[in-house]
């Protein structure tokens, strides 16, 4: 798995590339902690994430309450059609905008 | 200060000597074999902390006898340090695939030898501090076991007709099955899906046990339930951690359960007769633990069932184990498996599906299924009669005091409070009368929940004859009592003490229009429609039941015996 990450204005793309899983943790969040204060919005680019397990998805509501303490917000984009139905069966969709 | 035991392995004593009097120097002891069958002898008895091996050795060389060394030595790291005249990459890397760790070349020098042994020793340190930490983790993990299969197996009601596979990835499964019976006899499951393995899982799981192993014997409903676990986890469990859940309650009357999936695979419930899947309830809330603003109750279904029928749950591992391939077994792949068994249990046929997709693929998840037969096995059977029997072993006939309980439910109160519990615990915790909560807890349930469905909600019974009226009626039940803000219900119990006993009277009125009980044909379309075995179990356990007012009071008098 590689995290790449990338900001344009106030909004941090991260985008996970392979298996977001537990293994997954530290350098998550590095991506997410290391942003600078201006950011306002805070994207999981997630076109290329093949798997998400409960630990990644742990791992986004600890991006959640991040975002939060910042008065900012959070997207996910472009998930796979197999990482959208964990996303669903999980109502994740009741916590997280998801955007295609 | 002692730098360890040095074995060299050479035919050359020149060579011997010259690494000998080095390592010496560096204070190492050392020991000398001549050729590779000699250093594996030498090693199983001297058990050295390195190694430096020559290659060209008569009897037996320096790859075959590193490859021998390596595999007796799996749980320790003994670096072995070829060396070697030759400098071709070939030759170079025949030393790393025989299983060395590095190679010298001759002549030696000597800075680079010290060097290297450094390096060598570093990787040992990191050895022994992950074995070190393995082994602790393994010792944390059984106690988790230990302590999960006593706390929380052993609270678990086992009925005969309730089959439960259970199959963890590693030492330790994530996942929590829980079962319990209500005072009534229903049968409550609840399936967890904890985040992560091992220890972390068990920390949720304890207290998720307490609240439903008490709470479902305290006959609090299944939103009340899930609701309170949901509180406990989010108060424990840190951010980023939750419990997906399946909830069912399989009603005594074999005719209905209710169920909740909070962030699951579906549940199923299959026909008795022809095991093909007749409705499943899909996921509808966020699992447990992550949110304090969680109300399960618009989300809970009541399904109707037939006796034979059968309710399987299983844990998202049941579905997303892959073969060596890659490929997905999935849950169409699962419920095919389900719906063609001819197993007793469909969950048996399933549980072979999976492996022979699997082949020889490690486990990746905790593998999770339980299948219940809604038949009358899976019910502890209840003879009204029994009740009075079970004192026999009691001693003497010590005399009941007359004792008195009002509770009132008014307006807003009677949508928030649920007053069965409390009567409960108040029934279980007074002497003599203990015994006989299952028959109290029966009526007061019945009558209670008569006289707030019809008396103050006004619902109408009939709706329950058909399968979607079944869930019209606890749509519109739930919807009427959350906007509830008068009305009122009153409960009495008082006890009479008795030659034999006592008689116990229990009289609940509600604020409702009642209706024309004289007319004994009302009364008894009313007895059939209303709940059906619930209100014949109650006209069964107390010798007079009455309606009183306009029909909207009742009483009913118990007799309790010794």
């Amino acid at each position: 798995m590689t995290i790449e990450v990338s900001t344009n204005n106030e909004a941090a793309t991260i985008k996970i590339i392979g298996r977001f899983d537990f293994s997954s943790q530290r350098d998550f969040r590095n991506a997410y902690q290391n942003q600078q204060q201006n950011v306002s919005e805070y994207i999981v680019d997630l076109s290329q994430t093949e798997y998400i397990d409960s630990s990644a998805l742990g791992m986004l509501l600890l991006l959640k309450e991040h975002v939060e303490s910042k008065n900012a917000h959070s997207k996910l984009f472009q998930p796979a059609p197999e990482i959208r139905k964990i996303l669903t069966m999980s109502n994740f969709d009741q916590l997280f905008t998801i955007s295609d | 200060m002692n730098s360890g035991l040095a074995l060299v392995v050479d035919d050359e004593p020149t060579n011997r000597f010259i690494l000998k009097s080095l390592l010496k120097k560096n204070n190492f002891e050392v020991v000398e074999a001549i050729n590779g069958e000699q250093a594996i002898d030498l090693f199983l008895e001297k058990d050295p902390d390195i190694i430096f091996m020559d290659i060209m050795m008569p009897v037996m060389n320096g790859y075959i006898a590193t490859e021998k060394i390596k595999s007796l030595s799996k749980e320790k790291f003994i670096p072995v340090i070829f060396l070697t005249a030759m400098t071709s990459d070939e030759s170079l890397n025949k030393c790393i695939d025989s299983g060395g760790d590095d190679f010298l070349t001759k002549p030696f020098n000597k800075t680079i030898l010290m060097s290297k042994i450094q390096s060598m020793r570093r990787i040992q340190d990191l050895l022994t501090q992950t074995t070190r930490l393995k082994d602790m983790m393994q010792r944390d993990e059984e106690v988790a076991e230990k302590v999960f299969n006593t706390a929380i197996t052993t609270a678990n009601d086992q009925p005969d007709s309730l089959r439960t596979i259970l199959q963890p990835a590693g030492l330790f499964s994530g996942d929590m099955i829980l079962t319990s019976y209500t005072p009534a006899h229903d049968l409550d499951i609840l399936v967890g899906d904890f985040t992560g393995h091992g220890l972390s899982a068990a920390i949720g799981a304890l207290p998720a046990s307490e609240i439903f192993h008490a709470m479902s014997k305290k006959g609090f409903t299944g939103p009340q339930i899930l609701e309170r676990i949901n509180d406990k986890l989010n108060l424990i469990l840190p951010t980023g951690m939750f419990m997906a859940a399946q909830f069912v309650r399989i009603r005594h009357e074999l005719d209905h359960i209710e169920a909740c999936n909070s962030g699951m695979p579906d549940i199923l419930i299959l026909d008795g007769d022809k095991r093909n899947i007749k409705h499943r309830i899909p996921s509808k809330t966020l699992p447990l633990g992550i949110t304090t603003d969680f109300t399960t109750t618009p989300n809970f279904q009541y399904i109707p069932i037939n006796t034979g029928d059968r309710v399987i749950l299983f844990s998202d591992g049941a579905i997303e184990s892959r073969n060596n391939e890659g490929q997905l077994f999935g849950q169409a792949q699962l419920e095919s498996a389900l719906q063609t068994s001819s197993n007793e249990f469909a969950i048996d046929s399933g549980l072979s599906s999976i492996k022979s997709h699997n082949h020889e693929c490690p486990q990746d998840d905790d593998i999770s299924l339980i299948e219940a037969i809604c038949s009358p096995r899976l019910l502890p059977s209840w003879d009204p009669e029994d009740t009075n029997n079970k004192d026999q072993h009691n001693n003497g006939n010590f005399s009941l005091d007359e004792i008195s309980m009002h509770l009132k439910y008014s307006g807003e109160r009677l949508r928030l409070a649920y007053p069965i519990p409390a009567i409960i615990n108040f029934i279980k915790s007074s002497p003599g009368f203990d015994k006989h909560y299952q028959a109290l807890f029966t009526i007061f349930t019945e009558l209670f929940l008569n006289s707030l469905d019809h008396g103050i909600l006004k619902l109408d019974s009939s709706l329950k004859q058909t399968a979607s009226g079944f869930s019209e009626y606890f749509t519109q039940r739930d919807m009427r009592l959350s906007k509830l803000n008068d009305g009122h219900i009153h409960i009495s119990l008082k006890s009479i003490p008795k030659p034999y006993g006592a008689n116990i009277h229990i009289i609940i009125e509600d604020s409702g229009a009642g209706f024309n009980y004289n007319n004994s044909d009302m009364t008894q379309s009313i007895t059939n429609q209303n709940s059906g075995r619930g209100i014949n179990l109650v006209h069964e356990l107390c010798t007079s039941l009455l309606y009183q007012g306009n029909g909207n009071i009742v009483e009913a008098i118990y007799e309790l015996k010794h």
